[in-house]
């Protein structure tokens, strides 16, 4: 029924979408449909300038349907580094005295390790339980540095240096810090990310001292998956 | 001033139909056949085409040479092409065939237009078309085309 020829004639009058679906109609048809002077066609109607002059560096069919319409999911590409190659130096001071001091590899601050208390919300944080616990007087200013130690490339890149907990948030028995992360000049106008860092405590009813079992770490601004904090990590300036 | 010289053409069913030669000539390959062809080409062969293809096409270029300013010629137009698929097809193939630019491009834009917003099924029943891909092109078809809402 549908010879070449009226092929030929029709495929130049189609919108892009609908010459696509005859690409996948029958084998003739889409013999036919994939010659790019169809394609041209196409574009000539969307961007009639790429159809002046000497053609542009990829075909025209990959033109259509490359930006036919704008990009709205991209897709992360794999991150190049994982927990198991990080490293954390984690160090809590409460008025010049320290609380806690810890190097904890990657893998142990992976959510799902440990199950916190009931109650605690499950965005995506890297957590760690504080073992032994430490009490905190309520009065006192508690602050925290987070270095980071990668393996592939032995390098040192800072996370948190020296924030306060400024912020107690009672209702979800947080105390939480941050800071701005230092990303490498090989990334530029990436600028604001905070690293959030947050004190789990249970209020010790008596005596004005606030009980921390945990820690919680993430990058909310930007990061909200294990693959996207990787690649924000990838990107701090290591040294 | 029109010319009292006909042509008879005839189809590939034998059918034949007697027209006067200017509305023949717009058809250039008529035109060209009786300029190439001497004196005695009174009878012309169409064997692409059929008999009631023929008739119809006959029935365009009659309008389109002896009428070719007249207001109604769109709307004659429009009502020209509101046949039923197969027709259609019969008619641009033999608007190619007989080099007749108005129809192949009248008759081509209204199939074009049979496509609009269709997906690949609705295609395949529109036109009677049978899909010969195996299921694992069928696959590989549609994970290529998963850019596009259609397929």
């Amino acid at each position: 029924m549908a010879s070449d020829e009226i092929l030929k004639a029709v495929f130049p009058l189609l919108e892009g979408t609908d010459l696509a679906a005859c690409m996948a109609v029958c084998k003739q048809w889409q013999n036919i449909a994939q010659d790019d002077y169809f394609w041209k066609c196409v574009c000539a109607k969307k961007w009639p300038s790429t159809c002046k002059n000497s053609p542009p560096p990829i075909t025209y069919q990959k033109l259509f349907k490359t930006f036919y319409k704008r990009e709205n999911n991209r897709t992360l590409l794999p991150p190049r580094i994982s927990l198991q190659d990080l490293e954390f130096y984690i160090d809590f001071w409460a008025d010049g005295n320290l609380l806690f001091s810890q190097v904890v590899p990657g893998p142990a601050l992976q959510k799902g390790n440990w199950t916190p208390p009931p109650g605690i919300s499950p965005e995506y944080k890297l957590t760690l339980p504080v073992k032994p616990q430490f009490s905190v007087p309520y009065s006192q200013s508690v602050s925290v540095s987070v270095l980071v130690a990668r393996k592939d490339t032995n390098k040192v890149a800072s996370v948190i240096h020296d924030a306060t907990f400024d912020y107690i948030e009672r209702s979800s028995c947080r105390a939480l810090a941050y800071d701005y992360l230092v990303i490498s000049p090989a990334y530029p106008f990436v600028s604001g990310i905070r690293a959030w860092i947050a004190l789990l405590f249970i209020e010790d009813g008596d005596d004005g001292d606030i009980d921390v079992f945990g820690i919680e770490m993430d990058f909310c601004d930007a990061a909200n998956s294990e693959e996207e904090v990787l690649w924000l990590l990838d990107m701090l300036d290591w040294k | 001033m029109t010319s009292s010289k006909t042509i008879v053409l005839r189809s590939s069913d034998g059918a034949t139909f007697e027209v006067d030669e200017a509305v023949a000539l717009h058809s250039l390959m008529i035109k060209h056949r009786i300029e190439t062809g001497g004196a005695d080409s009174t009878t012309i062969d169409v064997p692409e085409v059929t008999g009631n293809t023929l008739s119809k096409v006959i029935e365009y270029c009659k309008k389109h040479v002896e009428a070719p300013n007249s207001d109604d010629l769109k709307s004659f137009d429009t009502d020209f092409v509101k046949v039923d698929q197969a027709v259609l097809c019969h008619l641009a193939k033999a608007s190619y065939y007989m080099n007749i630019k108005g129809l192949l491009d009248l008759s081509s834009k209204t199939i074009a237009d049979m496509f609009k917003g269709k997906t690949v099924e609705q295609i395949r029943e529109t036109f009677h078309i049978k899909n010969d891909f195996t299921p694992e092109e069928e696959e590989e078809l549609r994970k290529e085309n998963s850019w596009n809402l259609f397929v």
